[in-house]
């Protein structure tokens, strides 16, 4: 019992600017101001914003780090901002802009150094791994890493591959199961057990939560916070209902 | 100096300033970021912000002079608060940057965190504050920290030092809040001065603990008269 409350945070997908969410990363909805989401959510009892920015192109990078900027000045918890950072001066203009933590995805398959060079230089509680894996049972732990929105297969075991980020000063994981993202089939709680028990950092749950039952399971499968979004932009579930669902079952969490 | 500003965020080189900046404007200040000793020194309220480590900070500070400048407006009792790493270095050292002397204006010396459990403490844990105290209230504040100023068993509120700032110690009181991550540390402090708020250290971040943090910041910005009277 470390006296900390489990995390509810919802993620809300950019591309150029603009909120959007991925069924499986691929069809795309769009679902109104993020700024207005932001304060919608904040004042639901949010955590903590995760943003994934999903623009291809410089310009819509550009007007992301606007966006953070501006929806920054809006609200008080922190955010983290995640998708096509390559570069630690990536990094440091997302964190300038207003960000609090950056995740890496792709780039700290390419390139592992990224990860300490986060950690280092702007301390360990900013350097976020997001981890995409899915099913492979050629795997010795049964999950490979993808990168590039799911579309590359990497041969990374999903579990070694979280251990060695924890190891180069990750301060987090953001662990998204492919399978399930935008399933609305639960957490991937195999897979969430497995990484939570391997590396001595936070964990976030992320992909197919849909059902109070899953918030629930995520927590009781070691993650320290869980993620969603569809739910939460479609009004399916409240933030505040997820929180009141698990502080019946004794969940600490902050209301 | 053309005009005492109103707030200064102190620039400490490495600090994440956007958070702290929307902190300020939320509570209707315009912040001026500066690193220059007399901004520091006289500001209306000053606010020592912190993400880094130890050692390159209060190097930072010295290389500045704002060191000199921070303990005069303690001294002086003017408005002044002290975020995470802002925090721990009113005391006077830590074990992250060992043999770097911190401002020393209260007693002690700042520790990784105890108990075992993953560091960096990262996410909400509990505010606890002493009965005395007036602008710490109980709730959920938002924690980013591997150090902290253990809260020893002999009591939780540090004690000034003799060595500190010599009107420091004319402060009417002081009070604490622990938090537990572990083991109980010192996550605020809070002193006053002519019946206001001077001093307020927080080892959370209350520019990211939501409404709770605004409240507490316009809490002792509020009563200091630093917000209406401009």
């Amino acid at each position: 019992m470390s006296g900390l409350a489990v995390r509810i945070i919802p993620c809300l997908d950019f591309k150029d600017g603009r909120v959007v969410k991925g069924v499986q990363f691929e069809h795309l909805v769009d679902s109104g101001d993020p700024l207005e989401r932001a304060r919608l959510y904040e004042e639901q009892g949010a955590d903590e914003l995760t943003f994934l920015d999903i623009s291809a192109t410089v310009e819509g990078r550009k007007t992301m780090a606007k966006e953070v900027a501006r929806i920054r000045r809006g609200i008080a918890i922190p955010i983290t901002v995640g998708g096509g950072i390559a570069t630690i001066d990536d990094a440091a203009r997302l964190l300038d802009s207003g960000a609090d933590r950056v995740s890496v995805n792709s780039a700290a398959v390419r390139t592992p150094k990224i990860i300490g060079d986060i950690a280092s230089q702007f301390g360990v509680q900013c350097a976020v791994v997001a981890i995409d894996a899915a099913q492979n049972g050629a795997m010795p732990s049964g999950y490979e890493v993808k990168i590039a929105a799911g579309a590359v297969s990497t041969g990374l075991d999903a579990v070694a591959w979280a251990k060695e980020v924890a190891s180069r000063g990750a301060g987090e994981i953001l662990l998204t199961s492919i399978d399930r993202d935008g399933t609305s089939l639960g957490y991937e709680c195999t897979l969430l057990r497995l990484v939570a028990r391997a590396v001595g950092i936070p964990v976030v749950a992320s992909g197919g939560a849909s059902r109070l039952e899953h918030f629930l399971e995520g927590y009781q499968s070691g993650a320290s916070a869980l993620l969603a979004a569809g739910i939460f932009h479609r009004g399916e579930l409240s933030i505040s209902e997820i929180k009141n669902y698990l502080a019946e079952h004794n969940v600490e969490v902050r209301l | 100096m053309s005009e005492r500003p109103q707030l200064v965020i102190v620039e400490t080189g490495v600090a994440n300033l956007a958070s702290v900046r929307a902190l300020a404007e939320r509570l209707g200040m315009e912040p001026v970021v500066s690193a220059t000793p007399e901004h520091v020194a006289c500001a209306r309220a000053v606010i020592l912000p912190g993400v880094g480590a130890f050692g390159p900070a209060m190097q930072k500070l010295k290389g500045e002079g704002l060191d000199t400048a921070l303990k005069r407006r303690v001294a002086e009792g003017l408005p002044t608060a002290g975020i995470c790493l802002g925090m721990q270095l009113f005391f006077e050292a830590s074990e992250e940057s060992e043999g770097v002397k911190g401002l020393g204006i209260f007693k002690g010396t700042v520790r990784r965190l105890e108990g075992g459990l993953a560091l960096p403490q990262l996410g909400w844990n509990r505010l606890e504050p002493e009965p005395e105290a007036r602008l710490l209230q109980p709730g959920w504040v938002y924690f980013a920290n591997s150090y902290g100023l253990g809260a020893a068993a002999s009591g939780a509120r540090p004690e000034l030092s003799v060595n500190g700032v010599s009107g420091a110690r004319s402060f009417d009181s002081i009070a604490a809040a622990t938090t537990t991550y572990g083991s109980p540390f010192v996550s605020a402090l809070e002193a006053w001065r002519n019946g206001r708020p001077s001093l307020l250290l927080c080892q959370f971040h209350p520019e990211l603990s939501g409404a709770f943090g605004t409240q507490l910041f316009a809490r002792w910005l509020d009563l200091n008269g630093a917000r209406r009277s401009v």
